[in-house]
Formats: C-alpha cells, sequence, structure tokens
C-alpha cells in the first residue's frame, strides 16, 4: 500500500454526502482519515459531484426531506446521472434511518432515499459493485479505516 | 433582578424552580417588554417557543418567551388566539428565527415576516402543514418534488457553490459581494430537521428521550441529554445527588476538550497549519478514549437518566482515567501554548469579522462568540448546574470581537476545562458515593427549563409534560442557532476570503455540507470556489 500512488498513478476519488447526520458520524470519518494518512494512504475527498462517476460514495446520516432536495439537484446539476463503485453507508442511520426511520421529516435510511429518488426526481444513482453497511451509533473510526483499506485492496489490487 | 423586571412592566411572578420564573403578557405588548429586558435591563434574549396548547383544554397557540439573566430564568407566557397575529421585533434579530420556526412547526401568524420562504421544512412542503400542531401524525410525509428556492434574488445568482468541507454541516450560505467585499449575505439552513421534537413528544416515553436528545449532535451530545435531563427536573423539582452532579461536571467537561480541540484543529487546517492540525487532532483521540474510559462509548456516553446517572462508573475506571489525563493534559497544554503563541494565527485571524457587543445582545450571541466580544454571559456562572458551584474557574472574556479573540476564548476554555476536570477527579471519593439517582413521580402539565454551557455556547431544553410518562412539548435551541444570526453582523463588510474563516469562527455546528454562492452585485457575475480537502502525508 506504501506504493499506491506509484502503482495507479491517480488518487482513489470519494464523494462524502452528509444527508442529515448529527455530526457523530462525520467526524469518526474524519478521525479515520487521520488514521490512514499515517499510513500513507490517500483519497480526494470531494462533497459536490461534479463528474459522472467517483470510486467510493460515503453517506452519513439518515436522509432528510430538506437534504433530499439539496442531493438530488446537486444530482440534476451533475447530469441526473451518477455511477459509484462502492457505496459505504456510515453508521446507523444512513444503513436503514436508525431512530428516525418514520419521521415526517426524513425519508428513512439510504435505500429508501434511493427509491425516492427514481419515483420523485427520475434522477440516478447507480453502485456499480458493493454496497457496504457499517453500523454503530457512531461508526468506529477503525471500522472506517478498515473498510476504507479492503475497498482500495479490492480496487487496485 | 425581580425590580428590574416590574421597572419593565412585567407583575405577578409565579416561581418553577428557585432560579425560574413566569409571568403571562398581553401579546400586543410582548415587543415592547422585549426590547426593555434586553436593551434597558440587559438580560439574554435565550429563545422563544410555540405551543399547541388545544390538548391543554386551551384555544390556539401559547408562546414562552425564554430570557436569562444572573441567577434569573424568566418565561413570559403569552396566548395567542388562533385568527392572532404576532408582531416581529425588527429591532431585535435574536427573536426572528424561533419565531418562524413557530410559524413553520405550530402555525404561529406573523406580522412583518422576515423570511417569506418557508424557514425550517422544505419549500415543497405546503403552507398548511404545521408538524408540531397536536394533531399532525409525525409519520406523515408530504414530499412531493423538489422546488428550487434559493436563492431569493435569482436574477443575480447564477452558480451554485460547492459544498466547502470543513467539516460543518450542511447548510447553504449566499454571500453577495461587491468586488471583493462582502455586502449581503443570506442563509438558508434546516437541512439536518430530522423531526426531533415529534419524534421526542410521540413515540418515546420522557425517560427514553435522553436516549435521543444526546443523537441532536455528534460533537456536544452528552450537553444535550444533560440539559434535557435538568428540564425535567426542574419542571418535577428532583433533586439529583451529588455523585450524579459530579459525574455530570466530569463528562460535560471531557465533552468541551474533545469539541474545542476538533474546532481548534479545523482553524489549523484552515489556515495552514497542517502539522498542528493533526497533532491536535491526535491530542484528541486521547480524549475521546477518556470517555470510553469513563462511560463505555468514545462518543454518545448513554450514561444519563432523569433523576441521575445510571451506576456504573468504577473505581478502576476512574483510577484508569486519571492516569490517561495526567498524560493528556501535558500535551494538551503544551500544544495549545504553542498554538497562541503562533504568529501564523495572529496574522491569519486578527481584525477579521469584527462583532461588537451591542451586535452580540442584540443578534442573541452566546458561548465563546458572546465571550470573545465582551459579555461574560456563561450559563455555568450565571445558574450553575451539575457541580459547578463546587468548583473554581474562571470565565475567558476578550473585548476585541475579532476572530482571532474567539480563537483564545476556545484555547483558555480548554485550559480551565482541564484544571476542572483535575477538581472533580480529586474528588473521586465523592464520584463514586451512591445513590446515583433520584426516584421520581411523573406529574402532568408541568413546565420546566434546562439550560446547560455546551461547548459552541447556551443550550436550552425547554419541555411540559403530558400525561402517562409523555412529554407534550419539548423544544430544544441548541446554541448555533443563536450564533448564526450574528453572521449578518460580522460577514458584511468583510473580504470575500475570509467568508470561511468568519463562518467557521461561530463553530457552527451543523455537519459538513457548506455552499457558497458569491454573487457580485457590482458586476453581476458569479464566481466559483472550488476546495477538496485532500488526506495528505504531513
Amino acid at each position: 500500500m506504501q506504493t499506491q500512488e506509484a502503482k495507479l498513478g491517480t488518487v482513489p476519488e470519494i464523494l462524502y454526502i452528509n444527508s442529515g447526520s448529527c455530526n457523530g458520524c462525520d467526524i469518526e470519518l474524519l478521525a479515520a482519515f487521520v488514521e490512514l494518512q499515517e499510513t500513507g494512504l490517500k483519497f480526494n475527498v470531494n462533497v459536490e459531484a461534479r463528474k459522472p462517476r467517483y470510486d467510493i460514495l460515503v453517506i452519513t446520516g439518515p436522509v432528510t426531506a430538506q437534504s433530499f432536495c439539496r442531493i438530488s439537484r446537486m444530482l440534476r446539476e451533475a447530469g441526473g446521472r451518477l455511477e459509484v463503485e462502492y457505496a459505504v453507508l456510515l453508521g446507523s442511520c444512513a444503513c436503514g434511518g436508525g431512530i428516525w426511520y418514520d419521521s415526517y421529516a426524513t425519508l428513512g435510511g439510504f435505500d429508501s432515499f434511493l427509491n425516492y429518488l427514481r419515483r420523485v426526481e427520475e434522477a440516478e444513482l447507480t453502485i456499480r459493485k458493493e454496497k457496504i453497511y457499517i453500523t454503530g451509533c457512531p461508526v468506529r473510526p477503525r471500522d472506517v479505516a478498515e473498510t476504507l483499506r479492503e475497498i482500495l485492496e479490492k480496487i487496485y489490487g | 433582578m425581580i425590580d428590574r423586571l416590574r421597572e419593565c412592566g412585567l407583575r405577578d411572578f409565579t416561581y418553577i424552580d428557585d432560579e425560574t420564573v413566569t409571568t403571562c403578557v398581553r401579546p400586543e405588548e410582548l415587543s415592547q417588554i422585549l426590547r426593555c429586558l434586553i436593551l434597558r435591563a440587559g438580560l439574554h434574549f435565550s429563545t422563544c417557543v410555540g405551543v399547541d396548547v388545544r390538548g391543554l383544554g386551551e384555544q390556539g397557540i401559547e408562546i414562552y418567551y425564554i430570557v436569562s439573566g444572573k441567577k434569573l430564568r424568566l418565561l413570559l407566557r403569552t396566548s395567542v388566539a388562533p385568527s392572532e397575529k404576532i408582531e416581529v421585533p425588527l429591532d431585535l434579530p435574536c427573536t426572528y428565527w424561533c419565531l418562524h420556526e413557530a410559524r413553520d412547526l405550530v402555525g404561529l401568524n406573523l406580522r412583518n415576516e422576515v423570511y417569506t420562504y418557508r424557514f425550517v421544512l422544505p419549500d415543497s412542503y405546503p403552507r398548511s402543514v404545521c408538524p408540531l400542531r397536536k394533531d399532525y401524525q409525525y409519520s406523515e410525509r408530504p414530499l412531493t418534488k423538489c422546488v428550487q428556492e434559493m436563492p431569493t434574488r435569482p436574477e443575480k445568482a447564477i452558480t451554485l457553490f460547492p459544498h466547502i468541507p470543513y467539516f460543518y454541516e450542511h447548510e447553504d450560505f449566499i454571500v453577495y459581494v461587491d468586488v471583493d467585499k462582502i455586502v449581503d449575505f443570506e442563509y438558508r439552513g434546516f437541512y439536518n430537521h430530522r423531526g426531533i421534537e415529534k419524534v421526542g413528544e410521540t413515540r418515546l416515553k420522557a425517560d427514553q428521550v435522553p436516549f435521543i436528545a444526546e443523537r441532536i449532535c455528534g460533537i456536544c451530545g452528552y450537553t444535550h441529554s444533560c440539559a434535557y435531563c435538568q428540564a425535567v427536573e426542574s419542571a418535577l423539582r428532583i433533586d439529583i445527588p451529588e455523585s450524579a452532579r459530579l459525574t455530570r461536571t466530569l463528562l460535560l467537561e471531557v465533552e468541551r476538550i474533545e469539541s474545542h480541540l476538533l474546532w481548534l484543529a479545523i482553524l489549523c487546517y484552515m489556515i495552514n497549519l497542517r502539522d498542528l492540525f493533526l497533532k491536535l487532532m491526535r491530542c484528541r483521540e486521547h480524549v475521546m478514549s477518556m470517555g470510553e474510559i469513563l462511560t463505555g462509548n468514545r462518543k454518545m456516553y448513554g450514561i444519563n437518566v432523569i433523576g441521575g446517572v445510571r451506576d456504573f462508573i468504577t473505581s478502576e475506571r476512574i483510577e484508569k482515567a486519571a492516569r490517561l489525563f495526567s498524560e493528556l493534559k501535558t500535551q494538551c497544554t503544551k500544544l495549545l501554548q504553542e498554538l497562541k503563541s503562533s504568529e501564523r494565527l495572529r496574522a491569519a485571524t486578527r481584525g477579521v469579522g469584527t462583532l461588537s457587543r451591542e451586535d452580540a445582545l442584540i443578534t442573541g450571541a452566546v458561548g465563546p462568540v458572546a465571550r470573545a466580544s465582551g459579555i461574560d454571559y456563561d450559563v455555568r456562572k450565571y445558574l450553575p448546574y451539575a457541580a459547578y458551584s463546587q468548583v473554581s474557574f474562571s470565565i475567558p472574556v476578550y473585548s476585541e470581537g475579532d476572530v482571532y479573540s474567539r480563537a483564545l476564548v476556545r484555547i483558555d476554555e480548554t485550559l480551565e476545562s482541564i484544571d476542572i476536570i483535575d477538581q472533580v477527579l480529586g474528588m473521586s471519593r465523592a464520584l463514586l458515593e451512591k445513590p446515583h439517582r433520584s426516584e421520581y413521580e411523573w406529574l402532568p402539565c408541568r413546565v420546566g427549563v434546562g439550560m446547560t454551557e455546551a461547548p459552541r455556547g447556551e443550550d436550552v431544553h425547554f419541555i411540559i409534560t403530558g400525561h402517562d410518562l409523555r412529554l407534550y412539548r419539548w423544544r430544544v435551541r441548541a446554541p448555533t442557532y443563536a450564533n448564526l444570526p450574528s453572521l449578518w453582523k460580522s460577514l458584511i463588510g468583510e473580504k470575500l476570503e475570509h467568508a470561511n474563516l468568519i463562518i467557521a469562527s461561530i463553530d457552527p455546528c451543523l455537519a459538513c455540507t457548506d455552499r457558497l454562492v458569491v454573487v457580485d452585485t457590482g458586476l453581476g457575475k458569479v464566481r466559483k470556489i472550488t476546495r477538496l480537502v485532500e488526506v495528505r502525508e504531513a
């Protein structure tokens, strides 16, 4: 892994969306990045889709009605279609909506968000390989770091 | 203090607890009374709460205004008939947000509205949807196709900005500029609105709410669960045991250090002190471990219950935490001194985003933002809770009101917190005393307010108890809610390049995705700022 950049010539692109998280998982993600940085792994973290394809999508939090509109606006601006290789759902809220699963202000977790997206906004977000659920409230940085490391091994061998 | 309230025309006070008084006022005299309380009597406006009182056998809506001062918390209660309109006092920006929130969530009618769009809810939700009214089902989702609602002057705004990932929450900041000077500012937020108050009022019982209250925020969650428990304890007049007070104080301060270190780390990242950023983040990891040793969780301690704490901090855990803390203390103090004496910090932040004392007062700023502008308001001193009356600490206050002062306030506060933890760990015998919680009897229709000094400032929880161990109304006012309106005063007139730093300086506790629209009013052009966070080797 030390020679990651030499081997690839590129840095993996992460699209990171906070869809209404309380910050807990976000800060643990930051802690995971700090941990990964110590092992020499590099990522580009994007918070706005500006390309049609990303390597990894990281999503935290239940999808609130307000952020649903922002995310779908972002997708429309990016051309209405977005492809990611892997989707990492951080925390119980992103996995299934958590305690907010049936609240008036959320749409539940990420999976129900994908359904709404197709039905209401006619935008498409395709996950080409795997969807990885990391539960916990909040997630542990070690789990996140391990997952990201494994994904990188899968992508780049 | 009561005399000063009488001078403002208030009469007939009823005591809720030793520090909280309540009185009724007529809607038409409200604005005048608030002006007198804030501008003349020098009280701090905390928030207002709209309550749909139809479930209590009354008509219309009641609004509670919470105003606080030294050793006094005042609740002004107003009944509003269904067709009656409440005036928004335009000279008091601190009242704008809570009144508009009451409009959106309980259907209050407002005169001179400042925000004509839906404030808390998505614009696609019809105006008739008021989720906190008692006849609204909490799982009802009126979501239709999203509508484009911002910015409000779309003829000038062409492009939306990428979020700016300095690890704050997602919100839209729209900045109107003339060449490179900021001339106007617009804010759209509440993207994190998850309906927590409704969940607490309907689905959960009151003793389950501390769990969800902690999940309001992933950085300073514990302070929310404390504030909630205090609100219930004030409403039901529960006296909590000594050991519970100390445990709460200990964990609140651990959380404050953790939160301030995070903010300082992000500040270092923004002003290109990458090395210090990593060092501070590593130091913060030790603080997180301390929380884990004490409670079993890095975050979301889950230890608070109404009437005290769950009883499981053992003497081994306390000893282990104390050992870790003594290592951490030296490391942390050294880092903070290094940051404090850093030339780079001074050069990058001095004189940026100045907020005057008067502006801080009328916008209702709290916490380090207010203390950097010369207001010494700190709930730990003004209305002591937990065990803060038993420990000695000082409140750092600076008068310049710029980003530099805000950083210094936070550095000094972290050092004070270290000192408080030392004192509490020194009382470890008292920490272990039993019992850890008091028994209580649930009584309906009681009003209670709980306030804590969160890392970002005053945190307010307001409750009205219902029947059957349920809450009739639960209102949360997080500190950032009070600090964001001060941005109108501190941003306008500043240079565009400083916008990020000023927004970050109030430590907006949202989550991570900011969008900025910059509209050039002089040339009608729109510029873009694009940033990426790259995690690279130091």
